[in-house]
Parts: structure tokens; C-alpha cells; sequence
């Protein structure tokens, strides 16, 4: 019997071509997307399982409170790791992380910026399953300047050379010795390694008792449980544990934390309200954003091919009315009908799979991943065929097995009355384009939201602005570096500072005058020309100025939100005694502030502008901000190369450009907005193709009556506004539907910008038109035909 | 084989309510071939259907074969109708995807019959309605008397006690018209009873009985001299 139902099926495919054809396009391209999808969350979600022991690590991580604001860090103290091994057995070991940044590595004439270089402990390889190809583990990380270096690292200094025993100096004055040979980390990791140093050099970055402190948090620390310990049980104790340990420290400086655990397989994706963190970075929003349009693709394809299947079901009806007669059980006729549709599916998929393979490079580079097509995926694949296949079955199979044989056989079913869609076909066609306008509005909301992003007024001038990294002996001979670059016409300005929009933005504390509770905000150090480069404007009161001498070491600049918090309008605020701890000395510096600059965004607009302190600081300068002239980009370019060989000789010359710098901020917004424009234009073609299909079949079904209108006198105009008004009707009542899900979807989405964009009437309106313009323009066409057409020849037909 | 007693056919729409049969009261016995005549719209469809399980009465009783099958559900009826009752229409009714041979042996696909047994009956039956050297053809490639012979294999390759036949010759010229008759009359006398539903008073001289029916009733029933085979 089966042999009989395939046959058929075959044959019938064959026989309809072109509704073959609709049909299984879309449902290719519908499953391709979604398998796109489908590879893209599986990749998100697999970030760091290929650890042993994934499922016991957590990283420990602080919520920091402080005057009742709190913000959750990546971070902790370098005492947490040995603290927690020490009072708790279920911690059966800890690893702490200290990231050097981005770090000169030497070895003879060669000389390189690196990054994801780390200061590690040595029990990284009892907790990770990090592979030591050269070296042992338990010893690799245990002698003072010990470096683990990664397999890509070593051939690329040492080439085919052992690089066992070997140096290589770091930063420029230390020099390590090399101790292991790692193998490359899989791309799903959310910590990348090149080079390990052991944790017994940090006692020369810091002191013994720094390395003590709880205050500073600048360390991610990693935790063994184990097997089967639920980590809620340790989090228990972790208040009195803080109280006892850190709470001394921390409260004179007007701030506590609260630690919890994070699951290490959550890092990646789960750690977006965490500040400080050096992990690479999914959002779990997208990931859920995305796997909404992969099911809303798959639906639409779905619809398509019920509606397809039932309005050409005239074509099956005698068969299914023979088969009736000859004494086939419904049920029989269901799973025949069902079979057919897996079997459909099961075509599409192979197209999908092709269409994916080819669309997979392109996507990869979109996405910065490394995605394939697993031979280990065709059982998943035979398994979504099939349930596709059923799904998409099963509206057609109880249809057509429903038609009743006296009925058929005498030709009378299958014809919905008048040629319009049946009541089920209109909710399904209604179903898709509210998909597709949820999907354009959401589109368009992404992109007006990163344009609104990309030319807010700053604050400042994002434009021709080069930073450059203090290296070499510029930072002793700053003002005779400055002055070289500003002798070259195409230079406008230059500063100095320790905090850039969009990059380093430093953390600190101040105090109010005798008083030890300490007032958290970001404190720039800059130098007299920062706001004049940066195109900065004061609120209120004056810019450091060297006609005032005193400014170096007594004068403050606030930003109008750290004048609003601490309780001063912003003329009070001119004048006002703030302190400040100096770094690393047992100094206090005590000043004044003489002015309050507007409010800039030195962060991305995810976050609201916090409180700023400005403040000239010689010496600690960690950038040079240069402000150039549009003109001859390229030569100015090159003075600042030539200038730094001469202050910076033996450095690689390294610069970006600030509005670079800041778009890649909403990188990942931007490319979530195109997918979701590609995805959203997708779904549009698929339910159109459908729509299609539906509108050739409606205008066949019509033929007759178009031929008697016409010979009683409609012109054409008039037979395709008849043709279109139903698909109009339908177009129209989904955007009615479409609007408030997209509205609510796409607040949601926005809420996660401190500052958005509210969502217009435009963009609805733009979404409404665009659907169908879109809808017209496929209808239309089978609409004109049939309008033209010989009605002498359409009433034959009949 | 088939007795019916009262029966009755009533179609309700909202605003109509039309009676099909009214009162039919009708016996046929194995073997014997029966003409139905009347008027476009008099019921003679509607008795068919009934008799061929394909609908139900409103009212009435129907004995198959010793079965009261008057409140039969759907799929009792299409249990019952498999292999008992071989049905011939006037437009043919071949599945278009289907070859000849594949036509004729969908029957016996439903029936569950072995592979070996399928093919020794449908190639048979083909020979039986000379039509075996077409039997890879599709419906599309026959004239229309080949496609009602192929009907009519299709109808009897599973020896069915009952052949219903709905103006099996309405589509065909005289021709072809008499060689599909003559094809009835063979299977006839191989033992199916048959019922006809005819317009042509030529094709009902075939059979041993004619029955009028006029506005859902039956009003003559004339007996030829033609005699059955196993009366």
C-alpha cells in the first residue's frame, strides 16, 4: 500500500509542478533560516561545556552596595579565592584570573601587542580542562614568572623550536620563563588564553598586603563543588563569610558586597548586568529573540503549505472519494495525506541543507563563528522533517479525508463557494503577516534605536578624534610631545588622560571633607586640554587653566549628574570642598570644585550617565587624545607615526579612532538588526510565495465569474480590485493584530537602553504600507492576468 | 440479498427540505440485474447511494446480505462496501496519478490481499475486459470506452456480490456504450448482482427487471423475459 501512496504522491508532485515548486521553496527557505538559527543557538549554548567538570564550576561574583545603588561585578577581591577554600570544605578548590590587558610580549626582534594574557593560579588545570600538550600541570604555574603560553603562541615565537625553558619578556621589563605548552581552548570559551602567568609573580605587581585586601576587585575567581552540591547551600553562608571577612574593610569605605555564584555554563550567556567582566559575551536575549523567529519562520512555511495543499485539494478530490468507495477507512487516507507531507518536507530539508551550506560561510563571517553542518545532525533533521511534516500535514490530511464520496464523485466538493479562502485558509494567511509585520516593525524599531544610538549628541565630538596609547617615553615628555604634534598644521588639540569616552573609564571614590565614608564615582584624570579636545561644555563655572597654577593640585571638575547626586544645583556645586585618596600613597588631595560640565556619554547608551569627577593628575595618563582636521587624513597620520618613533622607539605605532571605537559598542546590536532585517524579509517572501500561490489558485477558481462580469461589461481595473479586495481585507486585519505585539515587544527590547527612542506611528504605519505594497504587488500579478484575459475563452473553460 | 423496506431519503437545508425516496420498498436477489429509469431529480442516485452503503436512509430498513446495515456508521460502511460492492460511474472516476493496472488493483490493496494473488487477479481481470495490453498506460492516454472497461475492472477485480452502475454508458457513444453493456451482462452472468441507473431504455433491455421511480417513488416494475443464471 505504501508503494501505491508513494507513487501517487511522486506523480501527483511531478504533475502540479509550479504549486510543487511554491511549496517546497518555501519550506526550504523556512527551514533553512531556521537551521541557520538552530546552528547559531546551539553554538551560543554551548560556551564552555567541553569542561570535565562544567557543571561544578561557578564563578564567584559581588553585588557591590553602596548609598542604596548596587551594581553586580565580575570581579572579586585577590583574598576571596584562598578565603573560600579555607572555611569551606565543599570548595575543593579555587582559581583566580588577573587579566594584564593588553600586554607587549618580546622575544628577540620580535615584538607583539597581546591580548588574553592572565596571571593565573596554579589549580586553573584542576578546574578547567585546560590541556597542557608540553609541560606537567601540577607544576607548570607554581615558580615566580612561570608562563603557560597557547599552541598558537608558541609556533608563532618560537616557531618549530621546543619552546620549554624559553623567555619571553612581558610589558618590557619582565621576563618569563616558559613552562607549558597549551592546547588551543575551543571557540566556545568564554575565557580566551595566549599566555598564562603563574600567581606567584603578582607579589611583584603588588604588595603582600594588597594581595590580602578586599577591596580591591580586579580578580575572577572560579570554584570547585562537588559533584551533585547544590551551589544555593554555599551561597547560604556567604553573608556571614563576607562579615566576617570583608565587611572590616569595606565599611570604612562607605560600601559592602553580597556574593553569589555564578554557574559556569551561564557566564557567557547570563552575565549582561555584570560590570568589569574581561569573558567574551553572548545575550541570552538574542538568543531567545532569535529562536522566536526561527519558530515563526518555520510557521509561516507551515501555513503555506496547508493552504496550498487545501485549496488545490480539488485536484485529490475524486481520488479520495474512489478510495472512499473502494473501502478506505478515513484513518487510512489520514496517514496517506501525512506522508505525503513528510515526504515534501523531507525534499525541503535536503534543499535546506543545501541552501545552508551554501549561505553558511557568508553567515560565519557575519557572526565572527565557526558553524558546520555535523554529519550528527541528520537525526535531529530527520526528526524536525518529520515533525514539520506532520505538523504541517495535518490540517490538509483531515481535510481532504474529510470530503464525502457522493459528493466528490459527482464533483461538487472541493469548491469553496465563490472562490474565496475558506475561514481556516483566512486565519492561517492573517497568522503569517502578522508575523511578518511583527517582524518588520521589530526591524525597523532595531534600526531606528542604533541610528538614534550612533548621532546622539554626545556630549562631546566623537568625530576626528585619534587615541593613542602612552608608551615609551611619552609620558615624561608629554608637553614637548604635545607641542611637536601641534606645530603640524593638520593636528587641532591634544590630551593627556586616564579616562576616554567609550573606554577606560576608571572607577574611584571621593570623600566629603572629614568624613570617611567614601562616595563611588568615575574619576578621570585628564590634563588642561581634555574638554577643549573633546568639544566639551561647562554648565557652570570655569575649565582648568594653567593661568591658574593652583588647579594642578586643588581644583575638581564634576559632570552635572555627580553635582545633582551629591544634593548641589549647579552654581552651589562651583566652590563646594571634595577629597580625594591618591593612588597607592597615604595622601589625601583636597580641593574645590571650579566647574560643572554638562553631562557626556562616556559609556554606551545602554547605561545612564553616572556621576564624574574630573581632576588634573600629572603622570598617570594612559592615553593621548588627539583632535585632527578632516583634511589629509592620511598625512596627519603619518606625523603622529613619526612623532611616536620618536618618543616611543621600539613600539609598535598604535592608534583607533574614537567614533570606530564608540560604533563597535553597538556591534552587537547592529549585527542582531541585520539578521533580524534579513529573517524579517525572509518570512515576508515566504508568506508571499504562499500568498501567491493562494491568489493564482483563487483567480482559477474564478475564472467563470470573471468571464460573466466581463462580458456583462467590468473593465479590468475593476476585476482587480475585486481580486485584491479580500487580500487587502486580510493585510489590514493583520496589522490590527500586529501592532500592539510589536508595540509591547519592542518597549521590552528598548527597555534595556537607558537612553531609546520611542516607537512612532511611522514606523507602523511604514511596516502597514510595506506589508501591502508587498501583498499587492504578489496578488496583483495573478490578478491582472486573469483580469485580461479572453473571457470567451474562461467561459469555455468551464 | 438485499431487501428494503420503507425507505426513505430526506435532505434538509436551512430553507428546503426536499424528499430524495419516499416509501421505496425493494428486493433484489443474488445474481439478479436490475435496470433503475425515471426522470432527471426522481432519486434514482439517491437508491443507488443508499443501496451502495455510500449514504444513509432518513427512514426505512436495508438488509445486505443478512446484515441490517440502515444505521451503519461511516466506517462500518466502508468496512462492509469493501469487497462486497463494485461501483461503475458515469464519468469513470480513475485516479489520474494511477496506471491502468494500478487502478484496478487499488481494491485489492484496501482488502490486504497478498502481492502474488494481486497481480494473478488484476491481470485476470484485465483480460477479462480485454484491456491488458493498456495496462501501464494512464487514464489520459484511453478513449473513453477503454476508460469505463478499465472502471469496470476496477469495480470487479474484487469479486463482489454487488455491482452498482451509474449511468455507465452516459459518456460513451453506442459502440463503446454496447461493449461496456455486454461487459456487464458477462460479469452479470458470472454471478454479481447488479444495479443500473439508466436513461437509455436500449441499455436496460440488458436486464432481467426495470424499475420506475418518479419523485422518490417507485411506480412500475416491469420484469423481462430474460432470465438470471442462478435464480
Amino acid at each position: 500500500m505504501w508503494t501505491n501512496y508513494l507513487k501517487i504522491a511522486l506523480r501527483n508532485l511531478r504533475r502540479y509542478r509550479g504549486h510543487t515548486a511554491i511549496n517546497v521553496a518555501g519550506l526550504a527557505v523556512g527551514l533553512a533560516c531556521c537551521l541557520l538559527i538552530f546552528l547559531f543557538v546551539q553554538d551560543e549554548q554551548r560556551y564552555d561545556r567541553f569542561h570535565d567538570d562544567a557543571g561544578r564550576i561557578y564563578r564567584v561574583v559581588n553585588e557591590r552596595l553602596a548609598d542604596g545603588s548596587a551594581t553586580h561585578r565580575a570581579a572579586t577581591p585577590p583574598a576571596m579565592g584562598p578565603a573560600l577554600v579555607r572555611e569551606f570544605p565543599e570548595v575543593l578548590q579555587a582559581a583566580r584570573f588577573f587579566n594584564l590587558g593588553k600586554t607587549l610580549v618580546e622575544r628577540d626582534d620580535q615584538q607583539f601587542f597581546e591580548r588574553n594574557v592572565w596571571i593565573a593560579d596554579s589549580t586553573v588545570f584542576d578546574l578547567f580542562s585546560f590541556r597542557l600538550l608540553q609541560g606537567d600541570p601540577q607544576t607548570a604555574l607554581v615558580a615566580p614568572y612561570a608562563l603557560v603560553v597557547s599552541q598558537s603562541m608558541a609556533r608563532k615565537y618560537f616557531g618549530e623550536a621546543d619552546p620549554l625553558g624559553q623567555t619571553l619578556v612581558l610589558s618590557g621589563r619582565n621576563t618569563f620563563t616558559i613552562t607549558g605548552v597549551m592546547e588551543e581552548l575551543p571557540a566556545q570559551s568564554h575565557i580566551a588564553v595566549n599566555f598564562l602567568g603563574s600567581f606567584a609573580t603578582m607579589k611583584d605587581f603588588a604588595s603582600e598586603a594588597r594581595l590580602q585586601n578586599w577591596i580591591w576587585q580586579q580578580f575572577y575567581t572560579y570554584i570547585l563543588l562537588p559533584e551533585g552540591r547544590d551551589p544555593a547551600q554555599l551561597e547560604a553562608k556567604f553573608p556571614a563569610f563576607i562579615a566576617r571577612y570583608a565587611d572590616p574593610e569595606t565599611s570604612t569605605r562607605g560600601f559592602n558586597y553580597r556574593t553569589y555564584l555564578q554557574p559556569l555554563t551561564a557566564v557567557y550567556l547570563r552575565s549582561a548586568n555584570l560590570r568589569f567582566d574581561f569573558g567574551m559575551r553572548g545575550n541570552v536575549t538574542y538568543v531567545y529573540a532569535f529562536s522566536i523567529i526561527a519558530l515563526f519562520i518555520l510557521l509561516i512555511a507551515c501555513f503555506n503549505f496547508m493552504n496550498l495543499t487545501t485549496a488545490r485539494s480539488t485536484q485529490r478530490a475524486r481520488e479520495v472519494g474512489m478510495r472512499k468507495v473502494i473501502g478506505a477507512q478515513r484513518g487510512q487516507l489520514v496517514r496517506q495525506f501525512l506522508g505525503e507531507s513528510v515526504l515534501l518536507v523531507m525534499g525541503a530539508l535536503v534543499l535546506a541543507a543545501g541552501l545552508v551550506a551554501l549561505a553558511l560561510p557568508a553567515f560565519n563571517t557575519f557572526t565572527g563563528k565557526a558553524l558546520s553542518l555535523d554529519p550528527s545532525l541528520v537525526v535531529g533533521l530527520v526528526g524536525v522533517g518529520l515533525m514539520v511534516g506532520l505538523l504541517a500535514g495535518s490540517y490538509p490530511a483531515l481535510f481532504l479525508s474529510a470530503f464525502r464520496p457522493i459528493e466528490v464523485l459527482k464533483g461538487a466538493a472541493g469548491r469553496p463557494g465563490g472562490g474565496g479562502l475558506s475561514a481556516v485558509r483566512k486565519g492561517l494567511v492573517v497568522t503569517q503577516f502578522v508575523i511578518s509585520t511583527v517582524l518588520i516593525i521589530g526591524a525597523a524599531v532595531v534600526f531606528r534605536q542604533l541610528d538614534y544610538v550612533q548621532t546622539k549628541t554626545l556630549g562631546f565630538d566623537k568625530e576626528q578624534v585619534v587615541i593613542l596609547p602612552i608608551r615609551g617615553d611619552i609620558d615624561d615628555n608629554l608637553e614637548t610631545v604635545k607641542a611637536e604634534l601641534l606645530r603640524h598644521p593638520g593636528i587641532v588639540s591634544a590630551t593627556a588622560s586616564w579616562g576616554t569616552p567609550g573606554g577606560i573609564v576608571p572607577g574611584d571614590d571621593i570623600r566629603m571633607p572629614g568624613s570617611d565614608n567614601t562616595w563611588p564615582t568615575n574619576v578621570f584624570t585628564v590634563d588642561h586640554d581634555y574638554l577643549y579636545t573633546y568639544r566639551m561644555e561647562l554648565a557652570a563655572g570655569r575649565d582648568f587653566s594653567r593661568a591658574f597654577p593652583a588647579d594642578t593640585s586643588t581644583a575638581f571638575i564634576l559632570n552635572e549628574t555627580a553635582a545633582r547626586d551629591l544634593g548641589w544645583s549647579l552654581d552651589e556645586a562651583v566652590g563646594q570642598e571634595i577629597w580625594w585618596d591618591e593612588w597607592s600613597r597615604d595622601a589625601v588631595k583636597k580641593g574645590r570644585v571650579i566647574g560643572v560640565v554638562k553631562d557626556f556619554h562616556y559609556n554606551s547608551l545602554h547605561q545612564a550617565v553616572g556621576p564624574l569627577v574630573m581632576h588634573l593628575y600629572p603622570s598617570v595618563f594612559g592615553h593621548v587624545s588627539v583632535r585632527i582636521r578632516p583634511e589629509e587624513t592620511a598625512a596627519t597620520l603619518a606625523v603622529l607615526e613619526q612623532t611616536w618613533t620618536t618618543w616611543a622607539p621600539g613600539w609598535p605605532f598604535e592608534y583607533y579612532f574614537l567614533d570606530e571605537d564608540l560604533a563597535a559598542m553597538y556591534e552587537a546590536e547592529e549585527k542582531a538588526g541585520q539578521l533580524a532585517a534579513l529573517f524579517a524579509l525572509l518570512a515576508v517572501v515566504i508568506a508571499c510565495l504562499g500568498l501567491f500561490g493562494l491568489s493564482a489558485f483563487s483567480a482559477e477558481q474564478r475564472t467563470k465569474e470573471i468571464g460573466i462580469r466581463k462580458v456583462v461589461g467590468a473593465s479590468a481595473a475593476s476585476i482587480v480590485l475585486l481580486l485584491s479586495k479580500e487580500v487587502t481585507r486580510l493585510v489590514l486585519a493583520a496589522f490590527v493584530v500586529a501592532v500592539p505585539v510589536a508595540y509591547f515587544a519592542m518597549n521590552w527590547w528598548l527597555d534595556d537602553f537607558a537612553y531609546r527612542v520611542e516607537i512612532s506611528w511611522g514606523i507602523f504605519l511604514m511596516a502597514g504600507s510595506l506589508t501591502l505594497a508587498i501583498a499587492f504587488l504578489t496578488v496583483g500579478y495573478q490578478a491582472v492576468k486573469a483580469a485580461l484575459g479572453d473571457p470567451v475563452k474562461a467561459l469555455r473553460y468551464e | 440479498m438485499i431487501k428494503a423496506d420503507h425507505l426513505k431519503k430526506v435532505y434538509r437545508t436551512d430553507e428546503v427540505e426536499t424528499t430524495a425516496l419516499n416509501n421505496v420498498n425493494l428486493e433484489i436477489e443474488a445474481g439478479e440485474f436490475v435496470s433503475v429509469m425515471g426522470p432527471s431529480g426522481c432519486g434514482k442516485s439517491t437508491l443507488l447511494n443508499i443501496l451502495g452503503l455510500l449514504d444513509n436512509p432518513s427512514g426505512g430498513t436495508y438488509n445486505f446480505l443478512g446484515h441490517d446495515v440502515a444505521g451503519y456508521s461511516e466506517r462500518q460502511r466502508a468496512q462492509f462496501r469493501k469487497g462486497n460492492i463494485g461501483f461503475v460511474f458515469q464519468s469513470f472516476n480513475l485516479i489520474d496519478e494511477l496506471t491502468v493496472y494500478e487502478n484496478v488493483e487499488l481494491p485489492l490493496l484496501y482488502l490486504g490481499m497478498a502481492s502474488a494473488e494481486r497481480v494473478r487477479r488484476v491481470e485476470e481481470t484485465l483480460e477479462r475486459v480485454n484491456i491488458m495490453h493498456r495496462k501501464d498506460h494512464f487514464p489520459q492516454q484511453l478513449s473513453g470506452g477503454q476508460q469505463q472497461r478499465v472502471a469496470v475492472a476496477r469495480a470487479v477485480v474484487a469479486s463482489p456480490k454487488l455491482i452498482l452502475a451509474d449511468e455507465p454508458t452516459g459518456n460513451l457513444d453506442s459502440t463503446n456504450g454496447e461493449e461496456v453493456m455486454q461487459l456487464l451482462t458477462e460479469m452479470n452472468e458470472a454471478g454479481a448482482a447488479i444495479v443500473m441507473v439508466t436513461h437509455s431504455p436500449a441499455d436496460a433491455e440488458y436486464s432481467h427487471r426495470i424499475i420506475h421511480l418518479f419523485d422518490g417513488h417507485i411506480v412500475t416494475e416491469n420484469f423481462l423475459e430474460r432470465k438470471y443464471a442462478h435464480a
